[in-house]
């Protein structure tokens, strides 16, 4: 049985809720040495995903369109009252803009630079732990799915439970991104570090957060030498990187 | 139809299950969206089928082990998730593919682009229908091989897991290779 053969067999017993100890270690090491194997797997099923999504969307808006327009049960403009407190909300967040405007140019640049290319690292972990029963959902999966929903600092504090030596690179760069959420830039940073300092699983996605973590923080310098880093190879992130490099004001050849 | 019977219709595949969700919670849903979150109704409805998209995923991949709300409950919270992320975006983001953008599977989120994923969907419509119903069927609808074996009429269980794994290679070879194994 080649790599790719056993990949496919243990990827289907995890799926399956089968997956040994033994075999998430195998599992591991064959990722390790061939990293290739998931990535090709992760894009062919997430294809799937996209295709059957893609027709079940056009379902719903057939049924929709069969259903015609919704039936809205209040019309909720129709209060002065409401319109007062918008028109009120309104002002107010158009003083604050100013005021951040004027005074905080810098911040408001950075900010905007992140928000343009962040997005959350989507949950696609696998999880095995020592310490999970078959059938139990382990303290790991219990923090993916808070990441999953959103839930960062339930996340986080899961994640905190985790025996040290279940610490794996994975959760290191999940923790990372949490952090990352949660505005922490500092914890972020120290997470995302260890995971490429490990130079295994997500190093690659590491170097990438980590650049855009710094370019929140205005500290383009630094940013930029994590993203000169990911554009010196060919890899998912190079274009974007390419970009984030130019927008940073890195002198272009 | 109670609660039970829509999960148990979803994992077992019925007809109609999903089109009786929507049905039942669209306008409800509509409305609420527009009050909390004073979207425009056409967000609001496309986000409310990304969200009937998502329920059935959760249900099919056993992320809903035991339900402490209902369903309805359910659907309106992945449904308030997403407008909450719309919303966050929406300042920033504009314009994009709200297909892509509503999964939250942007290129540097994922680390796939959109031209990947179409490149797979490509290749997996030219596998033939055989090869469809079980890739689709294992990997999508999480139908265990057992299942499989009896749905699709292979005679082992050992059989359907060969063709399902040629299945992939072929997939892989189209993808990566451009060629069909």
């Amino acid at each position: 049985m080649n790599n790719e053969e056993k990949y496919i067999e243990l990827l289907d017993a995890y799926l399956e809720g089968t997956l040994t100890d033994a075999q998430a270690a195998e599992m591991k090491s064959l990722v390790s040495q061939e990293p290739r194997l998931a990535e090709e797997t992760e894009l062919l099923i997430g294809g799937i995903y996209y295709t059957v999504r893609q027709s079940q969307l056009a379902e719903l808006k057939k049924i929709d369109e069969e259903m015609g327009a919704p039936v809205l049960k209040m019309n909720y403009w129709a209060t002065t009252t409401y319109q007062f407190r918008w028109m009120a909300a309104a002002l107010a967040i158009l003083v604050l803009g100013v005021v951040v405007w004027l005074f905080l140019p810098n911040i408001n640049r950075s900010e905007k630079l992140f928000q343009a290319y962040y997005q959350m690292y989507p949950n696609i972990a696998f999880i095995q732990e020592r310490s999970s029963k078959v059938g139990e959902v382990s303290i790991a999966e219990k923090a993916m799915l808070n990441y999953q929903t959103a839930k960062f600092e339930e996340a986080l504090a899961l994640f905190y439970q985790l025996p040290k030596e279940d610490m794996t690179v994975t959760f290191k760069f999940y923790i990372g991104n949490l952090h990352l959420a949660l505005q922490q830039s500092d914890s972020a940073l120290w997470y995302y570090d260890q995971v490429i300092k490990a130079n295994q699983e997500f190093a690659l996605q590491s170097q990438w957060y980590a650049a855009l973590t710094l370019v929140r923080e205005g500290k383009y310098k630094e940013a930029r030498t994590h993203l000169e880093l990911i554009a010196r190879e060919e890899n998912s992130y190079r274009k974007k990187a390419l970009r984030l490099l130019e927008a940073t004001g890195a002198k272009t050849k | 139809m109670d609660d039970k019977t829509l999960i148990r219709g979803i994992l077992e595949d019925k007809p109609g299950v999903l089109e009786f969700i929507y049905k039942e919670n669209r306008d409800d849903f509509i409305n609420w969206a527009i009050r909390r979150y004073s979207c425009q109704i056409e967000d609001a409805k496309e986000i409310f089928q990304l969200a009937v998209i998502l329920l059935y995923e959760n249900i099919k991949n056993d992320r809903m082990k035991e339900l402490t709300s209902s369903l309805k409950t359910y659907l309106f919270a992945i449904g308030r998730n997403k407008l909450l992320e719309n919303h966050r975006e929406s300042k920033f983001l504009t314009g994009l593919d709200p297909f892509i953008h509503g999964f939250g599977i942007k290129e540097e989120a994922s680390g796939f682009s959109e031209e990947q994923y179409l490149q797979v969907d490509k290749a997996l419509k030219t596998l033939g229908q055989g090869c469809q119903e079980l890739l689709v069927g294992f990997y999508y609808q999480r139908i265990s091989l057992r299942d499989l074996t009896m749905k699709l009429g292979y005679k082992t269980e050992q059989s359907t897991k060969n063709q399902k794994y040629k299945c992939l290679q072929r997939l892989r070879a189209m993808v990566f290779n451009g060629t069909q194994n």
